[in-house]
C-alpha cells in the first residue's frame, strides 16, 4: 500500500519542514489524500516518490506561510534564551534534537534545500527538479544553509560539537 | 572561517546526519488517511446540492445527483424505452396476424365457392349423361 510504504518520507520532510509534529501529520494526511485523488495520473515508482516529496514540500511550506510564523525571529528568541547563564544548565538536551530545532530556525528555502539533500539524500539538480529552481540557487541555499547551521551550531554547541 | 567552526566541520556532518534521520509516522496513521479517504468518497457520492470540496478548497457546482439515482434513471430510461419499443412491435405482430387470419378467411370462402360451383358443374354434366348421384 502507497500510504504504508511512503508514510515515514511524507511525515519526516512535513515535520522537518513544519517543525510541528500535529501540522506535519496534518500535511502528511492532505497529501496522501490527494494522491488518493489522482494516483491513476502517476505513472510508476519513481514519479509516485518524485511527486509526494514535491507536494509535501509544497504543502508543508503554505502551511507555514499560513501560520505566518517567522523562523528567522524564533531563532532570534531561541538564541537569546540560550545565552542567559540559566539556560546553560540545560544543555545536555541530546545534540541531534538541537540541531533539528536549529533547522527550524532557518529561512524556509535553507531549510528545505537542507531537509532534501541531507534527509532525502537528493542530489542538488534532483531538488532543483523538483522544486522548479535554478541547480545553482539550490546549490546556494544548501551552502548558505549549512554554514548558518554550523555558525549556529558552533556558538551554542560548542561543547557538544568538536 | 572563525576556529569554533572548523572545528564543527567533519562531526558537524555526521551529527546532521544523524539528526536528520527519518522518523516514524505517528501510530495509526495509515488508518487515519484511509479513513479520511473513505469519508471524501462517501461525501462524494452521496451529497446531493453539497458544493465539492477539492484540496480545501469549496468550488461551486451544480446540485450533484446521488450514484444511485442517476442508475436508477439510467436504468428506468432504459427499460422505458424497450418496453415502450416492445408494446408497438406486439401490436404490429399482432395486427399482422388479424390480417394473415381475415385474409386466410377470404381465402377459405373463395375457395369454398369454387368448390361447390365445381361440383354443381360437374353433376350438370353428368346428369346430362344420363347418370344420377346421390345427396
Amino acid at each position: 500500500m502507497l500510504v504504508e510504504t511512503h508514510q515515514r518520507m511524507v511525515f519526516s520532510i512535513a515535520l522537518r519542514v513544519t517543525g510541528e509534529y500535529g501540522v506535519a501529520e496534518e500535511v502528511a494526511q492532505d497529501v496522501f489524500l490527494e494522491l488518493y485523488r489522482g494516483a491513476d495520473r502517476l505513472e510508476s515508482a519513481d514519479h509516485v516518490k518524485f511527486w509526494l516529496r514535491r507536494v509535501t514540500v509544497n504543502k508543508a511550506t503554505d502551511s507555514l506561510r499560513r501560520k505566518s510564523r517567522r523562523p528567522e525571529a524564533v531563532a532570534e528568541e531561541w538564541m537569546e534564551e540560550q545565552f542567559v547563564p540559566e539556560a546553560a544548565a540545560k544543555l545536555d538536551v541530546r545534540i541531534e534534537a538541537r540541531l533539528e530545532e536549529l533547522l527550524r530556525t532557518l529561512p524556509e528555502s535553507m531549510r528545505v534545500a537542507v531537509i532534501l539533500r541531507h534527509q532525502e539524500e537528493m542530489l542538488p539538480d534532483e531538488i532543483a527538479a523538483m522544486l522548479g529552481q535554478p541547480v545553482a540557487t539550490v546549490k546556494s541555499h544548501l551552502q548558505r544553509g549549512l554554514q548558518l547551521l554550523r555558525r549556529k551550531a558552533a556558538v551554542t554547541m560548542k561543547e557538544y560539537v568538536r | 572561517m572563525s576556529e569554533s567552526e572548523m572545528k564543527t566541520g567533519p562531526e558537524f556532518d555526521e551529527v546532521l546526519a544523524s539528526a536528520l534521520q527519518r522518523v516514524d509516522a505517528p501510530e495509526g496513521f495509515a488508518a487515519r488517511v484511509m479513513e479520511r479517504a473513505g469519508t471524501e468518497t462517501r461525501v462524494r457520492e452521496s451529497g446531493p446540492g453539497a458544493p465539492r470540496v477539492v484540496a480545501g478548497t469549496r468550488i461551486l457546482a451544480f446540485p450533484r445527483r446521488p450514484v444511485w439515482a442517476t442508475g436508477a434513471i439510467a436504468a428506468g430510461l432504459i427499460v422505458g424505452a424497450l418496453t415502450i419499443g416492445q408494446v408497438h412491435e406486439r401490436r404490429e405482430q399482432a395486427a399482422q396476424v388479424e390480417a394473415q387470419r381475415m385474409q386466410a378467411d377470404k381465402d377459405f370462402e373463395t375457395a369454398s365457392r369454387i368448390e361447390d360451383a365445381t361440383l354443381e358443374h360437374t353433376r350438370e354434366q353428368l346428369a346430362r349423361a344420363g347418370v344420377q348421384l346421390g345427396d
